[in-house]
């Protein structure tokens, strides 16, 4: 009944008023003579929790062992891949092997935890865990991964080993 | 008039459509050319996978590059039974099977003018004690060692006729060789 009024109004005054501009606001009045009105509007957008996490590499070729290299705690270092995290929340990335031992040559059981890493050159070797983490958004935060390796005479018998790790991204 | 209302109609659907969404957790993995080999809600996940090869090697280190002989006496000349002189022990580190011998660098000795003492006057054991036998395997296995020591024991035969006084060597060569 409400909008068939208006209507019947505003009809009404554009016969009464021929080459007036009327405008028409939702639920206001309507003045004569104006050609303009002004609403309100409150534009609300909901931004969610987002983030993207890249590498440089999805593979990483191990520097070949030497001789001397085997039976020592010291390893063979080599420069890996290098993640880069953008989010617009707190965030933490680790990595962790996929399995428990290598993929390697028949009869072979080389331990995951033969593979540390160390974030940055300057950084100190570790078990494969906590990459980074940060308590605040960041455009663009980069995670420079080298990888040292272990070897052993008594397990590492010649051939083609791998492993996969898992860098994992996750909004706390 | 007719775009104005529009306007409003779609502002209003607008706040609506916001005041009664929630605020969702997006991950996205990655970027062109990388893989994604899991992703959630709240985790993503990329892979680096690690390569290595392997080759075939192996140490060998001795405790010492030198040994002297014990000095024969007069009752050891012409006996079959020697002089026993401890020598040295060899170590072997190897990731595969492997061999150790132990060959004499010449036929005989060098030792003063006019002397002709054979190789052979040399013979070993290892890990003694045990039985002395010609210079030749020390060791083999057909597995990786992270550690094995092989304890090198010299056996010299001396003879009136053919060891004239005077200063004796021999070089023994010891090879390690995977099979």
């Amino acid at each position: 009944m409400r909008s068939l009024f208006t209507i019947s109004i505003t009809a009404l005054l554009s016969s009464a008023l021929p080459g007036v501009a009327v405008a028409q606001c939702n639920g206001g009045p309507l003045v004569a003579g104006h050609s303009t009105c002004t609403l309100a509007v409150t534009a609300t957008a909901v931004i969610n929790t987002v983030a993207k996490l890249s590498t440089t590499s999805l593979t990483t070729t191990l520097t070949a062992p030497q001789a001397v290299d085997f039976g020592t705690t010291a390893g063979v270092t080599t420069a890996g891949p290098t993640f880069t995290v953008k989010s617009n929340r707190a965030f933490a990335l680790t990595a962790s092997a996929a399995t428990a031992t290598w993929t390697g040559p028949a009869g072979t059981s080389k331990p995951a935890s033969d593979l540390k890493m160390k974030v940055g050159a300057g950084g100190t070797i570790v078990a494969l865990g906590s990459v980074g983490a940060s308590s605040a958004g960041t455009a663009g935060t980069s995670f420079d991964i080298f990888y040292n390796t272990i070897y052993n005479f008594a397990t590492d018998k010649p051939g083609a080993y791998s492993l996969v790790v898992n860098y994992t991204l996750t909004a706390p | 008039m007719k775009s104005t209302k529009a306007l409003v109609l779609t502002a209003i659907v607008a706040v609506v459509t916001a005041s009664s969404a929630q605020a969702q957790l997006f991950i996205n993995c990655g970027g062109a050319g990388e893989a994604v080999i899991g992703a959630s809600s709240t985790t993503c996940r990329l892979t680096n996978t690690v390569s290595a090869t392997v080759p075939t090697v192996a140490r060998l280190t001795i405790t010492s590059l030198t040994t002297t002989l014990v000095a024969p006496l007069a009752a050891d000349f012409g006996t079959a039974a020697g002089v026993n002189s401890a020598g040295p022990t060899l170590n072997v580190k190897a990731n595969a099977g492997y061999t150790l011998t132990a060959s004499p660098a010449a036929a005989t000795w060098s030792g003063p003018a006019t002397s002709n003492k054979q190789a052979t006057d040399l013979k070993m054991v290892v890990n003694g004690p045990g039985t002395f036998v010609p210079l030749g395997q020390v060791g083999t296995s057909a597995n990786p060692t992270a550690t094995t020591d092989y304890a090198i024991g010299y056996n010299t035969v001396y003879n009136w006729t053919t060891d004239i006084p005077g200063v004796y060597t021999l070089v023994v060569n010891y090879t390690l060789t995977a099979p």
